[in-house]
């Protein structure tokens, strides 16, 4: 029972800090370049912001811009519990690893018909493209998931962190599949070198021309879930190929240090999303697929090492 | 004497032809007008029987009987507006390739006659150890053919995109939802009948020709303006998976692993379960945008919902049912289908078949991504955004049984989705039946489908009434949608059918034959994209010519007179009879 | 250690295969040798044989100073920065890169440790550049490549003389050195670095 509890409570301490983060590699990104930059708080107050305001929509919109910002924030909070954030356990049943990148899927999915939904020529572009890269997505992931599952023979992601907690040294195999995740992570939350997530209106975005017309609360909605979404795969990404010192007993000590190591290794992927963000320029759209047919090319070598030798 | 596999196949014919009955009656009144309805429902009800007739049937005469029964009745359907020359003529091609079919079903069957030397399905499982697995690899090189004619696999899938535009949309909901699945039925219940052992290749061959035929059909699909044709290349497309599924299912019962063919053979009946729900949803929702809008060209549609908003919701469920999004039932199957392409292969022992294994499923992998891409565009361009022809839309005539067959179809959508693992679970005694064991312990897939289910719709009931329905959040300002400071947004300036799908088609295009015309006329450039099915256009094309060239030669020995007709007859009759005779 | 050194080779290798400008190509190739050298330098001190250090010493001579030297020179002379039309598109190089590392290593089946592996890899990609790309300098770094793919089997095997080792180092300076002038001279007489051009040499 204290395990469920503790899940729960992991789970919701996701959801609460990932604008957290947001902010933080802002921060980094800020002084990478040599400016001050917002404050770290700053996601939270544009979201109560936000969530003040009035909704103005299109009145060319449907009932997706009526309920799309809501599957989408409901979507990632329950993901969201389907994670292991600074605690793993061997016992808990659910957390099927498909049922988690599908379930993101939902996001992606809700969010490129919103982009439709208005009938301005922008959301159609963003529209366009997040399924255009997404589709060469989805074999990465599924490479990288019999990986996973080749690995430690389990679906279950709190089992798969388990185990990949005890181990000591990570094999050739291991690190390679952790950078074609990582490229993933990229491709999939619309991050440089795919997309560039803080301009608005320019001919490359797009995340943000799906979102173009949304506004107040919706907005909110939407953002917020796409933060959260970002973290649930950095987290992922951390806990399924990196986990070491997670706690797997209930007892406050090894807890304590898990969360500070993970909250250290968040700070530490942040940085590195942040040090590409600032060193690379975005690439073109139709180079995209190379990149991901690269992370294609990584994970099937990992794979195949896995597999073969 | 009705057992497991057949008794699954009845309950989905049912259970799909039920709603669609219902459709049918709003539907067919605007046929009523040019048409005979008397002689749509009769070759509806003879096009049900027929069906039913192959899947009860227990002896391979009364099955080809069936069969043909279907087929035929299933063209009659097809034609019904007969005054086009285009559904003639693609009519024509569903005949061809049905009877290609049928002919090789009948091949099939005279095999395992010569081989076992009887035609009752209940003998022929008894004397199947007597075959040797050269005998068992034509019987299934055949059956694949023979089947897979029917389901549309590649490369024998050209009618499939021929013959659902041009037939009614509640024809093309019942022969994609329903009659595809009959040609898998064929195929498990050829399996059932051999369990025995097969040469390796041949498992490997069932595999690729689902692999194949999901990625190329998924593709084509995504370039497609119309609507039908489009749902007719994504039903392609579900069929391969099902095959493919079916392949690794029999490799793995080769293997003596009876429990991983079990789960994946159950993965391939959820599929085809699931594919005949939300693939017949989505046709008769094509149905009813085609009868309120008078068009099925994504060109000439798009901001639907404000006319017709129960259809729109309708296939927005079965949008999001074959973009296999959780918790609804699309999810369910390509979840169980992509575990079943992970599990269990390092059991493997052959390199070869491992690559196949891994290859099959990245392919449904990307498949699955891509039918995603394909239903938001279909979704999306047809529903959301402003409508881009200039025609009326007339909603009067979506009439209340049509919205209710539709609204069943989605409820299932939903209700397969939610519970699925304890649909499941009696799946899986279907799929020990087929392979012949006799396992009772429950197939557990994990409750994560329901428990998110259960998760997002809490979420989103509070969320409602956080944002939605307090007083505070009423002051919702209607504008225009947000042109970047340009006032002047035009429906046409909207992303276009094929402007959507062309970032894929930069890297995918010589798979669909894709290319792009530039036109100058009048200071006005205009730019046309063009697409064509490569395998119909290289190969039937050819196979047209050559046969037409042939046909002239021969034409040289008839006369127009009936006593010679007569006298060709009976010489093809006895040449027939002695080469039966001599070698069989 | 030495898995995050492999790694990075197989990866940087794999990089190296689609990508486009020059420039990105010597880098690949250069963080490729640095990798090896380390992993020599590693072997060295675990083993304590000097061997390891020589050859580790002679890598970071030739591959990091003299070839990217060499390069720069013959691709100064002609104002091609970059791949423009090879016969294998990046995507494609790519996945064929994936397909056919995973066909080799089913054919080798248990084979050997992890420098092994990387070697195989590393020919397979140099193999891949050598197929897909036209520019004659982006040919030398495929050969290159390979020639890094052979210094790993080396590293691999227990027993290793240090004549031969110097001998191939020998062979690759002068490999790159008649590659970069055999640029130079195509670049002066056609005007371009592409190896297609040679076709016109026939008679």
């Amino acid at each position: 029972m204290k395990v469920y509890i503790m899940c729960i409570v992991q789970s919701l301490f996701l959801i609460i800090i990932s604008p957290l983060f947001t902010g933080v590699l802002r921060k980094i990104k800020a002084f990478l370049r040599g400016y001050k930059g917002s404050s770290i708080l700053q996601p939270y107050y544009d979201i109560h912001k936000l969530v003040g305001k009035s909704r103005v929509i299109s009145n060319n919109s449907s009932f997706i811009t009526v309920i799309g910002p809501l599957f989408c924030f409901a979507g990632a909070i329950g993901i969201a519990f389907f994670i292991p954030v600074f605690y793993t356990n061997a016992l808990v049943s659910w957390g099927n690893i498909l049922v988690i990148f599908f379930g993101l899927a939902l996001i992606k999915f809700i969010n490129s018909l919103i982009g439709l939904d208005s009938g301005s020529t922008f959301g159609g572009m963003g529209s366009s493209r997040e399924m255009f890269i997404s589709f060469f997505g989805e074999p990465i992931l599924f490479i990288l998931i019999l990986f996973l599952y080749h690995e430690t023979k389990t679906f279950n992601t709190f089992y798969i962190s388990f185990l990949n907690s005890k181990l000591l040294l990570y094999s050739v195999q291991h690190i390679m599949a952790g950078v074609a995740f990582f490229i993933l992570i990229l491709a999939e939350n619309a991050r440089i070198p795919i997309d560039n997530p803080e301009t608005h209106l320019e001919l490359t975005m797009v995340h943000e021309a799906m979102v173009l017309d949304m506004s107040g609360p919706d907005l909110a909605l939407l953002e917020l879930s796409s933060s959260i979404k970002f973290m649930i795969f950095l987290t992922l990404g951390l806990n399924l190929f990196l986990p070491m010192n997670m706690a797997s007993t209930m007892e406050w000590i090894p807890i304590f240090i898990s969360l500070a190591f993970y909250l250290l290794k968040m700070i530490a992927a942040l940085f590195a999303v942040a040090i590409i963000e600032t060193s690379m320029a975005k690439f073109r759209l139709f180079r995209v697929p190379e990149l991901l047919a690269a992370a294609f090319s990584i994970g099937l070598t990992a794979l195949t090492i896995n597999f073969f030798l | 004497m009705i057992d497991e596999l057949s008794l699954f196949f009845l309950i989905l014919i049912v259970a799909v032809i039920i709603p669609i009955g219902i459709y049918s009656i709003g539907y067919l009144k605007e046929y009523s007008e040019k048409y005979s309805v008397r002689y749509i429902y009769f070759m509806t009800f003879i096009f049900i029987i027929s069906m039913i007739g192959v899947i009860l049937s227990r002896t391979s005469i009364a099955f080809m009987f069936f069969w043909e029964l279907m087929s035929a009745s299933s063209f009659f359907l097809v034609i019904i507006e007969y005054d086009k020359q285009k559904t003639i003529k693609a009519g024509i091609m569903y005949f061809i390739m049905t009877h290609i079919s049928g002919l090789l079903l009948m091949l099939m069957f005279g095999f395992i006659f010569k081989y076992t030397g009887t035609f009752v399905f209940s003998q022929i499982t008894n004397l199947h150890q007597a075959l040797d697995e050269k005998q068992m690899a034509v019987i299934f090189i055949l059956a694949l053919a023979g089947f897979g004619a029917k389901s549309g696999l590649v490369p024998l899938h050209p009618w499939l995109p021929k013959a659902h535009p041009a037939a009614p949309s509640n024809i093309s909901a019942m022969m994609s939802g329903v009659m595809l699945k009959i040609g898998v039925y064929g195929f498990l219940r050829i399996f059932m009948l051999f369990p025995g052992k097969l040469p390796m290749a041949v498992y490997a061959i069932v595999m690729l020709t689902g692999a194949i035929t999901a990625i190329f059909s998924i593709l084509n699909a995504l370039v497609q303006d119309d609507i039908k044709r489009l749902l007719a290349y994504s039903s392609s497309e579900n069929i391969g998976i099902i095959f493919g599924t079916i392949g690794l299912s029999m490799f793995f019962h080769y293997l003596e692993m009876s429990t991983a063919a079990g789960f994946v053979l159950t993965a391939a009946l959820l599929h085809s379960l699931n594919h005949a729900v939300f693939k017949s949803l989505l046709f008769l929702t094509a149905g009813a945008v085609n009868s309120a809008a008078s068009s099925k060209n994504m060109h000439d549609l798009g901001g639907l919902y404000s006319k017709m908003k129960f259809t729109a919701i309708c296939a927005f469920v079965g949008t999001a049912a074959i973009s296999a999004i959780p918790p609804l039932n699309g999810f369910a199957s390509e979840f169980m289908i992509l575990t079943s392409f992970m599990k269990d292969i390092d059991v493997v022992k052959t390199d070869y078949m491992v690559f196949v294994i891994v290859t099959c499923g990245i392919a449904f992998a990307a498949a699955g991504a891509g039918s995603m891409y394909v239903a938001v565009k279909n979704f999306g361009i047809t529903f959301l955004g402003v409508h881009r022809g200039n025609r009326e839309i007339d909603s009067s005539k979506i009439t209340s049984s049509m919205k209710l067959g539709m609204g069943i179809l989605s409820v299932y959508t939903i209700g397969f989705g939610v519970a699925a693992p304890w649909i499941v679970k009696i799946l899986y005694r279907v799929s020990g039946a087929v392979l012949g064991f006799k396992e009772t312990s429950t197939l557990y897939i994990g409750y994560d489908i329901t428990i998110f289910a259960t998760i997002l719709l809490i979420c989103v009931g509070i969320l409602y009434f956080f944002f939605r329905a307090s007083k505070d959040h009423d002051e919702i300002e209607i504008s225009d949608t947000w042109g970047c400071g340009f006032n002047r947004l035009k429906p046409n300036m909207q992303y276009s059918s094929g402007g959507y799908s062309q970032p894929a088609m930069k890297v995918f295009g010589w798979v669909t034959g894709y290319s792009k015309e530039i036109r100058k006329s009048n200071e006005t450039f205009h730019i046309s994209q063009k697409v064509k099915d490569l395998i119909e256009f290289h190969i039937y094309n050819r196979i047209i010519e050559v046969t037409s060239i042939i046909a002239k030669q021969v034409s040289i020995i008839q006369h127009g007179r009936i006593q010679t007709c007569i006298v060709y007859i009976f010489v093809s009759l006895a040449v027939a009879m002695i080469i039966v005779s001599k070698y069989l | 250690m030495i898995e995050i050194l492999i790694a990075s080779i197989l990866m940087m290798g794999i990089f190296t295969v689609g990508v486009r400008r020059i420039r990105m190509i010597k880098l690949g190739y250069m963080l490729q040798s640095l990798c090896i050298s380390f992993i020599c330098i590693y072997l060295g001190m675990k083993s304590g044989d000097f061997h390891y250090f020589i050859v580790g010493g002679l890598t970071i001579v030739a591959k990091l100073i003299f070839i990217p030297y060499v390069i720069d020179k013959a691709s100064a002379k002609s104002n091609q920065n970059r791949e423009m039309q090879p016969y294998i598109t990046g995507f494609w190089s790519y996945i064929f890169a994936g397909i056919s590392i995973a066909i080799s290593f089913g054919i080798l089946r248990n084979f050997g440790n992890d420098i092994l592996k990387a070697a195989i890899v590393l020919m397979v990609i140099g193999a891949m550049i050598i197929v897909g790309k036209k520019n004659v300098i982006t040919q030398m770094i495929g050969f290159l490549t390979m020639e890094n793919g052979f210094v790993l089997i080396q590293l691999a095997l227990v027993k290793m003389s240090l004549l031969i080792e110097a001998g191939i180092m020998l062979e690759v300076l002068i490999l790159s050195g008649i590659m970069s002038m055999m640029s130079i001279y195509i670049s002066k007489e056609f005007n371009t670095q592409d190896t297609d051009h040679l076709i016109n040499l026939k008679e």
